[in-house]
């Protein structure tokens, strides 16, 4: 607005209007091009600190999340489902491994092998074998009371005589003990059905008052 | 660095431009150095608009209403679609965009436009390529790469015409008359630099068996995403940065803010694209690489948010009376909508939700359409007053202009964000048959249709005026044609006052 109404102010013109020398009449042009005002220039207000303090968080963050989220950089990890699950506020079911008992069971067996051997043939006088013994072929209620609460005193199996003790495994959970004893009536020539943690289960919970371990009287 | 006679100390010790404002006679004489280029290339951007609405109102009337136009396999929603689609952002949005470019590189360099022969000219080959690569698309030669739909062959011809324009923006810099660039010219230089590269970049790995599969993905999205970032966006910023101070006259709030911004533009919107492809077969890392890059979006946008609302408080009454802040403000208000959304969107848990639904189409059409299309009529409505020296023809056809594509755009954006929220969250649950999902969203896309009308409508009342301006038909008024012109007729406004 400044550019007709009022004298302008020579120290304002640059060297290159200067130059230019003569105006054309003002008249003649339109005045779309007088009501314009200045133009654009920036003022110099400094950025706040808050702004400054909010990148870098974010920043930080971005670091975080490049970390957590890149599997290693890999080029052979692919986005998907799996990729990134517990990132996801809306995945609801986990993906669930399938396991194979007698695997497992044999897994859990490295906790009886010290005594009864990894070939289940036991120590003669001293540990009862576990291939072809009956108990082991036996009703499952027996085997699940066995492993969950110990046995103790005399018994007798496959025609020997045993006097020992046996500690219980009740810290293992229904399924591990399941699955050893799938593996140990389907190993060394035994041939018995499988045994289901539901089993074990029903054994703990109805049996929960017991302290003692089995003795042979139990067994019969 | 040099302290220059266009500079001096303030007391904070920051360099600050001296303000060296040229002579009206002089920025006459620069204005008419644009008048011929910036007018054939705003021209056939209008035509293109017109063209473009055509065919996104035939593709979504196809939405609810399949059989329409269905017995001609040219007019199949397959072709129309991506037909739209090319016309408006290589049509419309970019030629409009190189128009308000070109002009604001000669006024902010104040210096006349540069190599006026090679930019007239480029305008009417890129008219001609538009043209032959829609037709092409038509009748069935579409790459069916998205966004780059033109036939191999006509990437070689567009980049060239892209490096015609780099040359001529490099040409006016370097004769610029001034030391200081103003903020809009670094995101206008960005964007002359960056698109070619872009677009070269990516037809190469693309059209070429340079790389294969899964890489031509990814360079697709990349690409597809940077046409909006890093060739849309900064042209837009740039008129922003321009006409809001311009219009209200004051300076933008602060220098320091322009240069965060548009660095942390420049840094971060590059790696965004892949997050196009959460869930698809790529690498984890490229993925949330994109997804990084996404959500530090928030600060150039923050940055440019503050900076544009600091420039305007005071001055809000300003958009009652002028239409180009009105449509600028508009626009720039849709800028830190869609960016934030779109940082939001990136997020893998709300993704998967959003993603393959109307929601996308909605975001995607706030971006170019609520941010650049209408700051880039915001800046025609500046501009051409000045190339054309008489003024708008009339304050009504304005008025339908804005409020046909205000409303519009609103209706389209309510009503699909809408329908993509619901969508999604349909088609995640397996239960949901997919046909009764597709039924359920049949309300909101007539909804889209009726929106759609609305902002066409805006652009015929827009040609109208171009048109007319065009053949200096309009209206010889020494004040500018205003939203309200009848308050100005008796109120005792100096012409310095009222600004256009």
């Amino acid at each position: 607005m400044k550019n007709h109404d009022q004298p302008r102010d020579l120290r304002s013109i640059d060297a290159y209007e200067q130059e230019h020398g003569t105006e054309p009449d003002v008249e003649e042009m339109h005045a779309v091009v007088y009501r314009e005002k200045t133009e654009p220039r920036e003022g110099s207000q400094p950025i706040p600190i808050w702004l400054i303090l909010a990148s870098f968080s974010l920043l930080m963050w971005g670091g975080w999340y490049l970390g957590r989220f890149s599997a290693d950089f890999a080029v052979d990890r692919y986005e998907g489902p799996n990729a990134y699950a517990s990132s996801s506020l809306l995945a609801t079911d986990k993906p669930t491994t399938k396991i194979d008992p007698i695997l497992m069971g044999k897994r859990v067996y490295n906790n009886c092998a010290a005594c009864h051997q990894a070939n289940g043939q036991g120590v003669a006088n001293q540990f009862p074998p576990l291939a072809g013994s009956d108990i082991v072929n036996g009703d499952e209620e027996v085997l699940a009371k066995i492993v969950l609460y110990g046995l103790t005193g005399p018994i007798e199996v496959s025609g020997q005589p045993y006097n020992g003790t046996m500690p219980p495994w009740s810290h293992l959970d229904d399924r591990s003990l399941a699955a050893v004893l799938t593996y140990v009536r389907s190993s060394w020539g035994n041939e018995s059905s499988s045994v289901s943690p539901e089993v074990i289960k029903s054994v703990r919970d109805s049996n929960s008052f017991r302290k003692n371990a089995m003795t042979r009287s139990d067994l019969e | 660095m040099n302290e220059t006679a266009s500079t001096k100390t303030t007391e904070l010790g920051v360099v600050e431009p001296e303000v060296v404002d040229v002579l009206p006679s002089e920025r006459w004489l620069i204005d008419q150095s644009c008048r011929q280029v910036v007018l054939l290339w705003y021209g056939s951007a209008v035509f293109w608009l017109l063209l473009g609405s055509l065919l996104a109102l035939v593709s979504s009337i196809k939405l609810h209403t399949p059989g329409f136009l269905a017995d001609s396999a040219w007019l199949t929603f397959g072709r129309v679609r991506p037909a739209h689609l090319s016309t408006m952002i290589y049509g419309w949005a970019s030629m409009s965009g190189i128009g308000t470019m070109l002009w604001l590189f000669a006024r902010l360099c104040k210096t006349q436009l540069a190599w006026r022969e090679g930019l007239y000219l480029m305008a009417l080959y890129w008219n001609f390529l538009v043209a032959l690569g829609t037709f092409e698309i038509l009748r069935g030669n579409s790459t069916g790469v998205e966004w780059m739909e033109f036939p191999a062959w006509a990437a070689a011809p567009i980049a060239m015409a892209f490096l015609v324009i780099f040359v001529a923006a490099w040409k006016m810099l370097a004769a610029r008359k001034t030391k200081h660039l103003y903020i809009s010219l670094w995101y206008l230089f960005g964007s002359t630099m960056w698109f070619p590269f872009l677009y070269l970049g990516a037809t190469i790995l693309i059209q070429t068996p340079a790389s294969t599969g899964i890489a031509k993905m990814a360079t697709n999205w990349w690409f597809a995403h940077n046409v909006l970032g890093l060739w849309l966006t900064p042209i837009g910023l740039a008129s922003a940065y321009y006409f809001i101070p311009k219009v209200i006259g004051r300076p933008i709030h602060s220098y320091h803010f322009s240069i965060l911004g548009f660095w942390t533009l420049a840094i971060f919107y590059n790696w965004a694209g892949t997050h196009h492809l959460i869930g698809g077969p790529l690498p984890v890392w490229v993925v949330t690489v994109g997804v990084v890059g996404s959500l530090m979006m928030f600060i150039p946008v923050t940055t440019v948010a503050i900076n544009h609302h600091m420039t305007m408080v005071g001055n809000f009454h300003v958009l009652k009376s002028s239409p180009t802040l009105r449509f600028i403000v508009f626009g720039a208000m849709s800028y830190t909508a869609v960016s934030f959304q779109g940082s939001l969107q990136s997020i893998r848990a709300i993704n998967e939700v959003t993603h393959f639904t109307h929601y996308t189409i909605a975001h995607a059409h706030l971006g170019v359409y609520s941010f650049f299309t209408m700051v880039s009529f915001g800046s025609m409505y500046y501009v051409m007053p000045r190339l054309v020296e008489c003024e708008w023809p009339s304050a009504k056809l304005i008025k339908v202009h804005f409020w046909g594509t205000a409303m519009g755009m609103t209706m389209y954006w309510v009503g699909l964000t809408w329908a993509g929220i619901e969508q999604g969250f349909a088609m995640n649950n397996p239960d949901i048959p997919f046909l009764e999902i597709v039924s359920r969203t049949i309300p909101y896309l007539w909804s889209r249709s009726v929106a759609g009308t609305l902002m066409t409508v805006g652009h015929i009342a827009f040609a109208i005026s171009v048109w007319k301006m065009l053949r200096h038909r309009g209206a010889s008024a020494s004040v500018p044609t205003l939203f309200n012109t009848t308050r100005f007729r008796w109120l005792p406004f100096s012409r310095a006052e009222v600004q256009s």
